[in-house]
């Protein structure tokens, strides 16, 4: 079932291969927001001393010979990245807040080392661009089933060793296949028909042939779950790895405390947790995750960009995350301007108080669009344990007599501060909205949701309770994280209230994000719950919310584990609907012709259409983070993705710190 | 006093016994040095009446009397509590009445005058609303608008409710005629609900949770705190043992664990009364301290000593003879109790635990308004509830205080 | 004496088994387990973890053994080489862990219950000796205010003053360029600075009830005959207190010292939260929330163990700076 395994995230390539293509729009991974033409370049010279190009800290230590010139350091040919504004100077300190432990290890993967053989363009059009980034070019064959890359001669390992196409062998062979180490390196995205097989055709060539064609894999490459492609140096992590260390692997798992070698391994392979490991990031860690409250990162002095003038990239000295306890804590610290980047800050209710202190306090906003569809969506699990829940919830009219009641206007005004429209689980995308799937059934009209219901066959007994087909009145219970996002609690409330005016009851349970994750993700036993949509602007990526095709399809969990593995005890075949939905998806695996992908995944939706799963709210509104005044080259606007791993492609490389 | 700590280390129950293992220190019972000015003084109270005869009661009624800060509280106390039994009544929209018109709407004065062409006459009345939204930061300000005038009268209608099941009416204490008219006199929140009304119907969890707790902690404590008290040797030892360790277990990680393990079905009335069990699982065990060393302490008196002399058995001893003679003392320890159930309750709903919205109680209130915009933008949403908590604790504290000094007439 | 203390150590050991049992229970109470919670992180960012990545992570944490077999393997370490595992949130030793927070923690506990004691103690003894005046009424008001605020409310409103009013860097215990400092005088008067408000919620909260201690027990030395008589002989009035009722009333504080052992390390929990302190309670909190079994589970019994001792110290204080409770149980001199 490798097909079913790979199938989470898909990259959708609009002006995909052929190779030539992305050659030629190589070289310059354009700029994000407008420059501002008004500077004029006479800063330069302020920026940099004359024939000095990299931080003064880094050429003392090249006078002193603690390091080697800079044109030793850098590739003979090094990535130039454009600045968004203007060239920058060396030095200072970046510091953020986060009050999650996730948020904080995902750090690597967003703001200090976005570096993948291809990387996501700083503007992400359509959620489809790649740009040439470790590699300079790769090479398809027509059935895309082989993909040569060719990767940036000099690159070097932060203690200075070469980064070569081995590093990349090692990755895939002994990390992401390797048997005991493959659970851990979720290597989803690298399957198609079965591991590739990986080969160093020298040096700086390196050709991975799949059994079946992998049209994506070039976006793949650029994805969040691929990180560690090109994070293994191999000549470090040998000594880690059972398969080339016999001599003191023991000696060293025992000394480390830790359980077993893989332990170790993945211990010692975490950039975030380990200053030995070297790096091709621009910044390392100096005070690993776990010592004290902040997290330290300083500029690697072997990083391989430069600026347009030939500047040896990052300009920041420093990246320091402080973790902190209560979230309220960050937007105080974010409004003192103590945040120089914070990529969130807060939700629609603190976006007032941000406004009004950002002038006092010397600092301003940048917007972020959410590329999720929706606010909330209400998931009616048609899967749930219970019978005749079951067969109310898989009751069409049921649902569309649910959607016609809630008054989504209201609560955009009440609970989104006006900015939104009524929306169904929908792309939001260009080339795939469809107006029809976007609005259907979301006009309030408590009539026609009336008589929708009675439609559905629950009459509403003298009380105004509608009866189920067990003659009992029908109660949803609505099991919601409500420590993921501040708005459900209130937008559920509402609804509650809505559904109440049609006869039926709904019971608001609650609960913590992970009893959320244990009941409905992992065991799919609520009757209804409700999250955003992620996959609005990319719907290759997340396909869950169009059609069962995991277990957190909350619509009908079941299904999604029938997707996964019909084996599994969980898993129930689903329907003819959404059965030929993953027939289509299964196609699209397979499909190299991006033209006929689009067609397939259109036809996919139009039975989505019909489905209709989930009852949507509204479109997100846009979401702010601070920057402080004295850090610069931060676009004015971003996504705010997981694919798109915001802030990374937007090349935090080159912010830079005056004052 | 901190609800969080592992060990309370300053109960206020405590002060009697200071000592887990040994009688109250400080308590003067039979005391020689007592009676005389404590007897005196409580003469004086009760302005007449025969010293020598009043029961215990009395003789505590008459000391509670003096004091005029326990009075003014045990009043505030009766009043809140019939806010509590009325509430449908008194509050003048539902808790969950929302309005998108009135997002944030600030506290509206209450205007008892009205300004007229002929001059300025008797009209209570509040002014229309009006807002703004700014483009940018989407945030409302409101003014008044001075041509609209809303009359506030007594006993208007408004929304239908039922009072104590019994009948359906839908008059209300207060309200605009206008039902429609906005009337929002300590703010609106988020949604657009009014603030009081909410506070109102909040005191039904808040002060019940505290109510019912401490009666089921009482039980507990009485029965436990009683027996281990007058039989002394290995069954006192056995329930000391099980209030160590149950002191022991640090009360937060106690509370997520029995809250977390709460069925999931399960309604939030049902998941109130466990969270009251909760919370006097915990507190059953100062009280059982309290009891337990007035027993020992009275175990020794000379009208026990009498009453075992005289042959009666042992539960007669207990119920007839000693636990009549310290009831007031667990009057007074039960008022210090109730407030920190409360704070309890407050500090589960800020960890995020026991009950949650849609649910109505103080804990959810400052929760909800916990939060940095709410204290710059809209302090009403927290100064409200956080007012309502303060002084119900503070008034309960006083009023245990009163009762506590008066517990003891022969005390000065 | 000594066999007193001998008697209760021995009593001690079996409630230690329980609390043991107890502190591991109670964390493997709530549904799930620490990868659910990894899991959820995950999925709150719209990335699914895979099920067999889960799967070989519980084989490697050993979250697919039966309790009992998890309990064993936890105690036996600690008991014989205090070893008390590994926390899985943050990939590090749990006392490594804890050993790193705990000098702020006991500063803080100490500054902030000297300064309760402190302010207690003066507002006690005015209160007890101008018993009924409004003086009396207004510092008890004032003692109890402090009593009825919740912490967690008291501290976030303070924070946002400091921001407001003053200016001043928001939360934990140092302004970020000290944060990573190493200790010297301008970080230690930095500390000093941002320790105001975390002193001042934790000590007014405490402060009523020591008040109260304070206060009762003074108004019963100060009617005792040897006040009495010492007035009569013309000693100066606030001479006499401070000599004599005064060091009396003093007693309880003292004999309850051992109760503030579990706080030394425990750290005022919500309102470390609040106010981001760098100390062991919001650890504690974190590791409940994700249910890192071995850092929170290690961190119950080490308070629980703390209480105890804490108790027992209390009691024999008592016994030895009272000895009327060991010997006269009716309290007269």
């Amino acid at each position: 079932m490798t097909t079913t395994t790979f199938t989470k995230r898909w990259y959708r390539v609009l002006a995909l291969i052929p190779a030539a293509a992305l050659l030629a729009a190589a070289c310059s991974p354009g700029t994000g927001g407008d420059g501002d033409d008004s500077l004029p370049p006479l800063e330069q010279d302020d920026a940099v001393a004359e024939g000095q190009h990299e931080a003064p800290e880094l050429a003392q230590m090249v006078e002193d010979g603690e390091l080697p010139p800079l044109e030793e350091r850098l590739p003979t040919d090094p990535l130039v990245v454009d600045v968004v504004d203007r060239i920058g100077v060396y030095g200072g300190t970046w510091r953020r807040a986060e009050s999650e432990v996730y948020e904080l290890e995902v750090t690597e993967r967003r703001h200090i080392g976005y570096e993948r053989l291809f990387n996501w363009t700083p503007e992400w059009e359509g959620g489809s661009e790649t740009t040439p980034n470790i590699a300079t070019d790769v090479e398809v064959n027509d059935e895309g089933t082989e993909y040569t890359f060719f990767l940036r001669e000099g690159i070097r390992w932060s203690d200075g060793e070469p980064f070569t196409a081995d590093d990349i062998v090692f990755a895939v062979e002994d990390y992401y296949f390797h048997e005991d180490l493959t659970a851990d390196a979720d290597p989803r995205l690298l399957v198609s028909g079965g591991p590739p097989e990986v080969e160093a055709i020298d040096d700086y060539t390196v050709k991975f042939t799949f059994s079946r064609p992998h049209g994506l894999f070039l976006q793949s490459v650029a994805e969040w779950a691929t990180q560690k492609l090109t994070a293994m140096p191999r000549h470090y992590m040998e000594q880690f790895h059972a398969d080339y260390n016999d001599d003191d692997l023991d000696d060293l798992v025992a000394e480390s405390s830790l359980g077993s070698w893989v332990d170790l391994f993945v211990d010692k392979s975490d950039p975030m947790r380990n200053p030995d490991l070297p790096v091709i990031y621009a910044w390392k860690v100096t005070q690993p995750f776990g010592q004290g409250t902040d997290v330290v990162f300083e500029r690697n002095p072997y990083y391989w960009k430069v600026d347009p003038e030939g500047n040896q990239l990052p300009y920041i000295d420093q990246h320091v995350v402080q973790l902190v306890e209560d979230s309220e804590l960050i937007k105080l610290q974010a409004m003192s301007g103590e945040l120089d980047f914070q990529r969130t800050v807060g939700g629609p209710a603190d976006r007032a108080l941000v406004m009004e202190n950002a002038e006092q306090n010397d600092y301003h906003v940048v917007t972020m669009q959410p590329d999720h569809m929706n606010t909330m969506a209400i998931h009616l699990n048609q899967t749930t344990p219970d019978e005749t829940k079951r067969e109310i919830f898989r009751n069409k009219d049921f649902r569309i007599g649910l959607s016609h009641a809630i008054n989504r206007q209201e609560i955009i005004d009440l609970v989104f501060y006006g900015q939104g429209e009524p929306y169904q689980m929908s792309p939001s995308s260009e080339l795939f909205y469809d107006e029809e799937l976007a609005k259907q059934y979301t006009e309030y009209d408590v009539d026609l949701a009336n008589q929708y219901l009675d439609d559905a066959g629950y009459e509403m007994d003298s009380n105004g309770r509608r009866i189920g087909p067990d003659g009992e009145p029908i109660t949803i219970t609505m099991d919601f994280a409500n420590d993921v996002n501040d708005d459900w609690t209130d937008a559920l409330e509402l609804v509650q209230g809505y559904w109440d005016e049609v006869g039926v009851r709904m019971e608001l349970n609650g609960i913590s994000r992970s009893l959320h994750t244990e009941i409905v993700r992992e065991n799919g036993e609520h009757e209804a719950t409700v999250w955003t949509g992620s996959g609005g602007l990319v719907p290759f990526m997340q396909t869950h919310w169009y059609f069962p095709s995991t277990q957190a399809a909350d619509f009908a969990s079941a299904w999604g584990e029938w997707y996964l593995n019909p084996d599994n005890p969980k898993a129930e075949e689903p329907p003819e609907g959404p059965r030929r939905q993953m027939e289509l998806y299964d196609e699209i695996l397979v499909t190299a012709d991006p033209d006929q992908q689009v067609e397939l995944m259109r036809d996919l939706l139009d039975i989505l259409k019909d489905e209709f799963y989930s009852i949507g709210i509204s479109s997100p509104p846009e979401g702010i983070g601070v920057v402080t005044n004295k850090m610069h080259n931060v676009p004015d606007q971003m996504f705010n993705s997981t694919s798109w791993p915001t802030p990374g492609p937007s090349n935090t490389i080159q912010y830079f710190i005056e004052e | 006093m901190t609800h969080i700590e592992p060990s309370s280390q300053t109960d206020p129950l405590a002060e009697t016994t200071p000592l887990g293992a040994a009688p109250p220190a400080s308590s003067p019972v039979g005391s020689p040095t007592g009676p005389g000015k404590g007897i005196a003084e409580a003469g004086n109270a009760g302005s007449g009446g025969n010293l020598y005869t009043a029961s215990q009661w009395r003789l505590m009624w008459w000391r509670f009397r003096k004091h005029k800060l326990a009075m003014a509280s045990g009043i505030f106390i009766l009043l809140v509590y019939v806010l509590l039994v009325f509430a449908e009544f008194i509050a003048p929209y539902h808790s969950s009445d929302h309005n998108a018109a009135y997002q944030h709407a600030p506290p509206q004065r209450l205007h008892l005058f009205e300004e007229t062409p002929d001059g300025s006459r008797f009209n209570p009345h509040v002014k229309g609303l009006e807002y703004e939204t700014d483009e940018e930061t989407w945030r409302r300000s409101f003014s008044p608008d001075e041509e609209q005038v809303y009359p506030v009268r007594f006993f208007v209608r408004g929304h239908e409710y039922e009072l104590f099941g019994l009948f359906t009416t839908d008059i209300h204490l207060f309200g605009t005629t206008d039902p429609e008219a906005p009337m929002y006199l300590l703010g609106a929140d988020r949604l657009g609900r009014d603030v009081l009304s909410r506070v109102i119907y909040g005191t039904r969890i808040s002060m019940s949770i505290g109510l019912i707790g401490v009666v089921m902690a009482l039980v507990l404590g009485v029965i436990l705190g009683g027996i281990s008290g007058y039989f002394g040797g290995w069954i006192d030892s056995a329930i000391q043992r099980v209030i160590e360790f149950l002191r022991s277990i640090p009360e937060i990680p106690l509370w997520m664990a029995l809250t977390a393990a709460l069925p999931r079905s399960w309604s939030q009335v049902q998941v109130y009364f466990a969270i009251t069990v909760i919370l006097s699982i915990v507190g059953w065990t100062t009280l059982a301290r309290v009891v337990r060393g007035r027993f020992f302490s009275l175990r020794e008196e000379d009208f026990v000593t009498a009453a075992v002399l005289d042959g009666a058995s042992r539960p007669r001893i207990i119920f007839r003879h000693m636990l009549p003679s310290f009831t007031s003392h667990i009057v007074a320890a039960v008022t210090l109790a109730i407030p920190a159930m409360i704070l309890a309750e407050t500090a589960l709903s800020f960890l995020g635990l026991g009950l949650t919205e849609p649910t109505v109680s103080w804990g959810v209130l400052l929760r909800e308004a916990q939060n940095i915009p709410s204290i710059a933008h809209t302090p009403w949403v927290l100064i409200v509830p956080a007012t309502a908590v303060v002084s119900t604790v503070l008034a309960l504290n006083f009023l245990g205080d009163g009762l506590r000094d008066a517990a003891d007439p022969y005390n000065k | 004496m000594l066999r007193y203390i001998a008697r209760r150590v021995l009593v001690m050991l079996p409630t230690l088994f329980l609390i043991s049992l107890a502190s591991f229970f109670i964390i493997q109470l709530p549904p799930g387990d620490f990868l659910t919670t990894y899991a959820a992180g995950m999925g709150a960012q719209d990335a699914i973890v895979a099920r067999e990545h889960l799967a070989a992570l519980e084989e490697r944490y050993g979250l697919n053994q039966p309790f009992h077999v998890q309990y064993w393997q936890w105690i036996s370490n600690i008991v014989c080489c205090g070893d008390f595992g590994q926390s899985f949130e943050w990939r590090r030793p749990v006392s490594s862990l804890i050993w790193d927070r705990l000098t702020l923690t006991m500063l803080l506990a100490v500054v902030s219950t000297l300064f309760m004691w402190f302010v207690a103690f003066l507002i006690g003894t005015y209160t007890a000796v101008r018993q009924y005046s409004i003086g009396d009424y207004f510092w008890t008001f004032v003692g109890f205010v402090g009593l009825a605020i919740p912490n967690f409310l008291l501290a976030l409103v303070l924070m946002y003053i400091s921001f407001r009013y003053f200016g001043q860097s928001v939360g934990g215990l140092f302004s970020p360029e000290y944060q990573n400092a190493p200790w010297s005088i301008g970080k230690l008067w930095d500390l000093f600075q941002h320790m105001w408000i975390p002193v001042i919620v934790i000590a007014t909260a405490g402060a009523a009830g020591t008040i109260r201690i304070m206060r009762a027990n003074l108004l019963d030395e100060l009617h005792r005959p040897y006040t009495t008589t010492a007035r009569a002989k013309g000693m100066q009035e606030w001479r006499l207190i401070a000599k004599y009722p005064v060091r009396l009333a003093l007693n309880p504080f003292i004999s309850t010292v051992g109760w503030t052992l579990p706080t030394l390390i425990s750290g005022e929990i919500i309102v470390s939260v609040v106010l981001d302190l760098p100390t062991t309670g919001p650890l504690l909190l974190r590791a409940l929330r994700s249910q890192d079994m071995y850092l929170a589970g290690s961190f119950i019994l080490m308070l629980g163990v703390l209480t105890l001792i804490g108790t027992l110290l209390s009691d024999i204080l008592l016994a030895w700076l009272d000895p009327r409770i060991q010997y006269d149980k009716v309290g007269s001199r």
